[in-house]
């Protein structure tokens, strides 16, 4: 059992994503519950790549390909039943409004996924009324936001202020970042949070809702 | 914009307006420079991308379709004495640089981050180990497109030509070397006008690298030390920055913004390779007295700016 765990975490590591159907298919073959096969095969090599990523031996593509590699396994593994994903907690995330830059709420996504958080991603170029409502429909603990442009980091500040109109029993955190925010300006618009890169926004949440859901 | 209520479109459609901007901007802004409307998007629009335009915003592009080599050979390069309105925007150079008698400053998008544009950032990064032969292949198409629209630029008047590579900040340096330098090098070299490169973010592991390409200046984010930066910058090096473009200067105060003009100017007194500049775009809504106040203090002489002591900026 373990043996086929390995295989399927160093999978992960190796970026081995060619590889990772017929490891799971062997694993659940042998009966191994689908929980392991998330946690101790999947999950644990994209911890794995993201502690080499922190060593800087990984980088960005590396992290990339680790998580395409997870994702492609994790959606055959799917196909054979629930798996129990024991999520710490859920997370509503977006680029707002006017801006299309990705790379940085997908990385922060990767890393936010392999520690255990549920990450709902409404992609790029959102309007704020969309990211509020999906908050409260998933009952999301947090809104993260990220604006890379000067031009469109505005759009943080209406979706708290917004956020801040609502009369909803439990509101959700809101954390931002991006290449053009900075602390002084997420505590001027009176956002729970800033984080500079992807490891600390993970510290971030899990300061923020520690680990609970 | 908010000098004169245009639009983005307003003003790179039309060649008049562009000089009417440039010359209130001079007005309004002197520095040593004269610029066009910032036109990031040039590249992006000439090729076919779906471009976002909100009216009182800088265009940005929706969609990234060259995904692969198949779709990569559905796009050429354009020509920028053809294609799209590259031509109308170096007649726009061309006009400004002939009425204003300032040496025209020119920011252009490098190769690697028109690819981010063309590819997507994830997209890319993810085939520079899955695909790297369409990485390549991509980088040759936008480094052909960069490379043409800069020659034609300094044909028009550009006097100092800026290759902006903000998407490079993701890769390490070894990555950096191979797509961004070798490639820059190859735009460098058709060059004969003032070069320089700037990257936004924290680009202290690849300065060297930076530096490595045949640049007469350098031009760093504001969260980069300058006091740490400036040892590192060769003699025959400008290194211009790196004043906050958004807490200092789009939410400070004059006084604020005087004394941080001054310290950093204090820093590269010694310095004959400095010029004091933001470190990236201005926000839209920047007041217009803290653009002056900063302009105005940033070029002071260094008579009035050793009156000044430290004592009285703390």
């Amino acid at each position: 059992m373990g043996n086929v765990l390995k295989q399927i975490s160093d999978c992960i590591v190796n970026m081995e994503e060619d590889e990772i159907e017929s490891l799971i298919q062997r694993a659940v073959k042998s009966e191994i519950d689908l929980d392991s096969v998330y946690i101790q095969g999947l999950k644990d090599g994209m911890v794995r790549a993201i502690e080499l990523f922190d060593k800087k031996i990984y980088h960005l593509p590396e992290v990339i390909v680790c998580a395409d590699t997870l994702n492609k396994g994790l959606n055959l593994l799917k196909s054979f039943g629930d798996i129990n994903k024991k999520s710490k907690g859920k997370i509503v995330f977006a680029v707002v409004k006017g801006d299309t830059h990705e790379i940085g709420k997908n990385i922060v996504k990767i890393m936010l996924e392999a520690s255990g958080y549920e990450v709902i991603d409404l992609g790029v170029n959102v309007d704020s009324t969309v990211i509020i409502e999906s908050a409260i429909k998933e009952e999301a603990q947090i809104i993260a936001l990220s604006s890379m442009m000067t031009t469109t980091m505005i759009e943080m500040e209406r979706v708290i202020k917004e956020l801040s109109e609502k009369n909803i029993k439990y509101k959700p955190h809101v954390i931002v970042g991006g290449g053009c925010v900075s602390k002084k300006y997420a505590e001027e618009i009176l956002a729970d949070g800033y984080s500079e890169n992807a490891p600390k926004a993970v510290k971030l949440v899990n300061r923020l809702i520690g680990g609970k859901k | 914009m908010f000098l004169t209520g245009d639009n983005a479109y307003d003003v790179y459609e039309n060649p008049q307006k562009q000089l009417e901007i440039a010359k209130l901007m001079d007005k309004t802004f002197p520095s040593d420079f004269t610029y066009s409307f910032c036109d990031g998007i040039i590249f992006c629009e000439t090729i076919g991308l779906e471009v976002l335009k909100p009216k009182k915003d800088f265009p940005s592009v929706l969609n990234h379709p060259i995904v692969d080599l198949e779709s990569l050979s559905e796009f050429s390069v354009p020509d920028p004495y053809t294609s799209g309105r590259m031509p109308v925007n170096l007649k726009s150079l061309s006009l400004i640089a002939s009425a204003i008698d300032k040496p025209l400053y020119v920011s252009i998008q490098g190769p690697f981050t028109l690819a981010v544009q063309l590819a997507g950032a994830t997209h890319l990064l993810r085939s520079i180990i899955k695909d790297p032969e369409f990485v390549e292949a991509l980088l040759a198409f936008t480094t052909e497109t960069v490379r043409r629209y800069s020659v034609a630029a300094q044909k028009a008047g550009a006097k100092f030509i800026s290759i902006s590579e903000p998407g490079a900040v993701t890769l390490n340096p070894e990555r950096f070397d191979k797509y961004v330098v070798t490639n820059v090098e190859k735009i460098y070299g058709d060059l004969t006008c003032w070069k320089s490169m700037h990257i936004c973010g924290d680009t202290t592991e690849l300065l060297e690298n930076m530096l490595s390409c045949n640049i007469d200046a350098i031009s760093l984010d504001q969260i980069m030390n300058y006091e740490f930066v400036k040892e590192k910058i060769p003699s025959n090096v400008v290194l211009i920055g790196n004043l906050d473009p958004i807490d200092l200067l789009g939410r400070g105060t004059t006084e604020d913004i005087r004394k941080e003009t001054i310290k950093l100017m204090k820093i590269h007194r010694e310095n004959d390779n400095y010029l004091c500049a933001f470190g990236c775009n201005c926000l839209n809504d920047t007041p217009v007295e803290n653009l002056k106040i900063s302009i105005n203090t940033g070029r002071m002489s260094y008579e009035e700016l050793d009156k000044i002591k430290i004592r009285e900026l703390i």
